[in-house]
């Protein structure tokens, strides 16, 4: 019997695909610098026919990809040649929230706003918030450790798993992590989020749901230049501030994004701007946003604004969180990087990936999580241009140069999937990649689960 | 261009030669801080122990503080550590629920949660950097010493509580907070056993700070005597000047709640607990007329003294079947849990990295 007939007695006829357009459809997510068309698509609907399936394609030796929404930016969903693609949509159900315990259980292909969603019915909120929420599934963002712009005062989607049910590559399936947080015995929870889908494959989790802040700001600050931005980062950061969020866009992504559907209106000679949020008490917050707007002063701020209405909070945050998509308005491709640099090294890093630009002529957009150092270059380009592909390319590694010569890192949210498997090598030492290749080795000694993807 | 794991320093080439000559003679090797939290060595394993005494390193690495972050060695007890970020303005909310003066590596291997994990998180999630000494790699740096890092896995997360099981951590890089800019107190207590008072109560100061968190700390402390409610407020003058109006709390330097008066027998359990299963185990100790501390907001629990007989293993069962951890500090070792689908996993990720098994191993359990 052939693995796909074998995978129709699992999940049920209808949900095993082979047709060449839906395959080519799958052959890749958010990374458009890698492709690879898949042996065939399944769809489980329940932890059992997961496990299933993961049996049989282990008994076949075939190696599987898991899929929630598609939005990595690291080729982590990009299918393995001769591979399954196990999409997990069908496991899309929010299965309880527990306000009491502030506590939602949900299946891993919930997409993440759903959760935001059903934790306000009940006055509470999912603080993780990648700016691709409207896509991403929890299951996504478990595998990727996601981040987002408010999880710099919050923490990232580690600090808000508590619980999963995982199934492992030899299909048998275990609970990992407690209710409480903490972790007993070996924490085999830690190690799962973030193995970007190389270890197992989360069927259920139970994440932390938090209460609004009674009061929070939102302070928009234009600049002349880069450097009084990033210095202004800096500076909130080196006093002690810690903003519920703190981003930035330079003059090339806000040209982008004020073509885009979401306009706020900002001036074309700006040379950069941070929007910050702070949240808490009411007079806390007044404080607080008060030493912010007294730091960007002191940087010299052309122009500083506090959100009037929840309207106009909600359009800044909607104008930054398409600047992604917004690239598209002035480039034919673009491609997004991901490196993380000490907070205080901000101006010079900055400077540097300027540098890498104008060495390549290759336009580069920053639009990034700057109070946790989280760079997001975004490089512009035209794929039917071999050689510009080569040259971004080059450029995008020479971003992350900069990064780890600062002392920072190759990734802060977005993973390392196929796309930094030599900058991942170049970061740690041979014994430090052996240390990571053993727990690889340890719990996926077949290599069936997403093979080919943090490792070279 | 890679990250420059401290290979060549004192404390790695100690490392490494303790762990080669634990190999040689067929022996564990122990890591062993300040040994306020140590089991006694010589029930940990049969054979031969070998203490691995961190507290020979005591330095702060690396101090950025513009970036808040800070690398110390692992002997360093975090009380000195405090000490000197105090000077910048800084420090790590650490707190150790009975004040003693662990060393911070001591805190990581052991699991401590302190008084301020309600407030500040967990300390475990203030960790993003360390280097220990592995049998198999030698000395290398798990983690990145930047604030986000998702560049391979969480492996610094092994070390959480795992007691040298999968090496000996040799430095740690944390993150660190901003000294509170003015602080305030609310407290109430009685004397007799747990009464709804003090959830009302909790209750009505949590209603009054609607913001996450409500308090840096809120901290129930219950001895044979009585109970006390302490809830500890940081932030600037006017939010702490709305507390002392509202709530009638006291603003100024609070008490030290990492010394609790009541409080003069061993800490020797900790535990952490859903709310309504914190609550539960709460009201069971204060009935047995326990002496004990939990942080409010973050499900902590933490057990002094001599428990009465049988009263640690039926708190245990209670913790467990709420969903809680338990972590005992008194006693011989008594491994760490793995559940049967995990067992072939954890093994062979032990063997990969400790192939002579020259550090502590652990005991698979049946699941309950
Ligand atoms: C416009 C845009 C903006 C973005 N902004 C952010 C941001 O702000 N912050 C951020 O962190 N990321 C961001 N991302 C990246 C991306 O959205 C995240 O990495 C997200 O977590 C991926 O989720 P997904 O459901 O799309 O997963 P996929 O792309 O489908 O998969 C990602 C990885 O997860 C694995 N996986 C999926 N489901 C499971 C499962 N159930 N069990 C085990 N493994 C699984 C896959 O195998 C793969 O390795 C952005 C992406 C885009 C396109």
């Amino acid at each position: 019997m052939g693995v796909v007939e074998d995978l129709r007695r699992v999940v049920g006829p209808g949900f095993v695909r082979t047709d060449a357009a839906l395959l080519d459809a799958y052959a890749q997510d958010a990374y458009t610098l890698a492709a690879i068309r898949p042996l065939a698509v399944v769809w489980p609907a329940s932890a059992d026919e997961v496990a299933g399936v993961v049996r049989v394609l282990a008994q076949h030796g075939v190696p599987l990809v898991a899929r929630g929404g598609g939005t990595s930016l690291s080729g982590g969903a990009t299918p393995v040649a001769g591979g399954v693609v196990v999409h997990l949509s069908r496991l899309n159900r929010i299965l309880r929230v527990d306000p009491l315990a502030g506590v939602a259980e949900v299946e891993p292909g919930v997409v993440n706003t759903w959760v935001s969603r059903a934790a306000a019915t009940v006055g509470l909120t999912y603080r993780p918030d990648p700016s691709s929420q409207q896509a991403c599934t929890l299951g996504g963002n478990i595998a990727e450790n996601a981040g987002g712009p408010h999880c710099l005062r919050y923490g990232v989607t580690l600090n808000h798993i508590l619980m999963a049910d995982v199934v492992w590559a030899d299909g048998r399936q275990s609970r990992v992590g407690t209710l409480s947080g903490d972790a007993e015995g070996l924490d085999t929870l830690s190690l799962l989020v973030g193995s970007e889908g190389t270890l197992g494959i989360v069927t259920r989790a139970w994440v932390r749901l938090e209460p609004v802040a009674e009061a929070s700001a939102t302070v928009l600050a234009v600049f002349g230049t880069v450097d009084e931005a990033s210095e202004t980062v800096s500076d909130v950061i080196a006093g002690g501030i810690v903003p519920a969020a703190l981003e930035m866009m330079d003059n090339l992504a806000v040209s982008a994004v004020e073509r885009g559907q979401y306009r706020v209106g900002y001036p074309a000679d700006l040379g950069a701007v941070l929007l910050v949020e702070v949240d808490g008490l009411s007079e806390q917050v007044e404080e607080d946003a008060a030493r912010v707007q007294a730091i960007a002063a002191r940087h010299g701020v052309a122009h500083l604004q506090r959100a009037a209405s929840a309207a106009e909070r909600t359009l800044w945050w909607a104008n930054r969180k398409t600047a992604f998509g917004a690239m598209g308005l002035i480039s034919r491709n673009y491609y997004v990087q991901d490196g993380v640099i000490p907070r205080s090294r901000l101006p010079e890093a900055l400077r540097a990936i300027e540098q890498v630009g104008r060495q390549h002529t290759i336009r580069i957009a920053n639009v990034f999580h700057a109070g946790d150092g989280n760079l997001h270059p975004l490089l512009l380009y035209d794929g039917r241009d071999a050689g510009e592909v080569e040259r971004v390319q080059v450029a995008g590694h020479e971003v992350l140069d900069v990064c780890l010569t600062l002392g920072g890192t190759v990734s802060g949210e977005h993973g390392i999937g196929v796309e930094k498997r030599a900058d991942l090598a170049r970061q740690l030492t041979v014994k430090e990649m052996a240390f990571q290749r053993a727990v690889k080795d340890a719990f996926d000694p077949m290599a069936l689960l997403n093979p080919g993807k943090i490792f070279l | 261009m890679a990250q420059q794991p401290a290979d060549t320093d004192e404390a790695s080439e100690a490392a490494l030669h303790a762990l080669a000559e634990a190999g040689r003679q067929g022996a564990c090797l122990v890591p062993v801080g300040a040994g306020i939290r140590q089991h006694p060595l010589e029930a940990w394993d049969t054979r031969p122990v070998v203490p691995w005494a961190s507290t020979r390193f005591q330095t702060i690495r690396r101090w950025s503080v513009p970036d808040l972050t800070v690398e110390v060695d692992a002997g360093l007890p975090w009380e000195d550590l405090n000490r000197r970020l105090a000077q910048h303005g800084q420090w790590l909310p650490v707190g150790v629920p009975d004040g003693a003066p662990d060393t911070l590596g001591g805190i990581v291997s052991a699991g401590v949660n302190g008084v301020w994990t309600g407030g500040y998180l967990s300390i475990r999630d203030r960790i993003l950097s360390m280097t220990v000494a592995v049998p198999a790699f030698g000395v290398v740096r798990v983690g990145a010493p930047v604030v986000k890092n998702v560049a391979g896995y969480n492996l610094w997360r092994l070390y959480w509580a795992t007691r040298g099981t999968f090496g000996i951590v040799l430095t740690i890089t944390w993150k660190l907070a901003a000294l509170p800019r003015a602080t305030a107190t609310l407290t109430c207590g009685d004397s007799g056993s747990l009464t709804g008072r003090v959830w009302e109560e909790a209750g009505r100061w949590g209603a009054s700070i609607p913001t996450v968190p409500a308090l840096a700390a809120l901290l129930l402390t219950i001895h044979p005597s009585g109970w006390e409610l302490v809830g500890i407020a940081h932030g600037g003058d006017r939010a702490m000047d709305r507390l002392r109006r509202t709530l009638g709390a006291q603003v100024g330097a609070g008490p030290d709640v990492a010394r609790p008066a009541a409080l003069s027998d061993r800490l020797v359990w900790q535990a952490r607990l859903p709310r309504e299963g914190q609550r539960l185990v709460l009201e069971a100790l204060s009935r047995w007329g326990a002496s004990a501390r939990a942080e409010l907001q973050s499900g902590m629990v933490w057990g002094y003294g001599q428990q009465p007989d049988g009263a640690s293993q039926e708190m245990a069962q209670l913790v467990a079947r709420h969903g809680g951890t338990f972590r005992y500090w008194d006693g011989p070792w008594r491994g760490l849990r793995v559940p049967p689908a995990e067992v072939d996993m954890w093994q062979r990720l032990k063997t990969g990295m400790d192939l002579q098994g020259v550090l502590p191993g652990w005991r698979a359990e049946a699941e309950a």
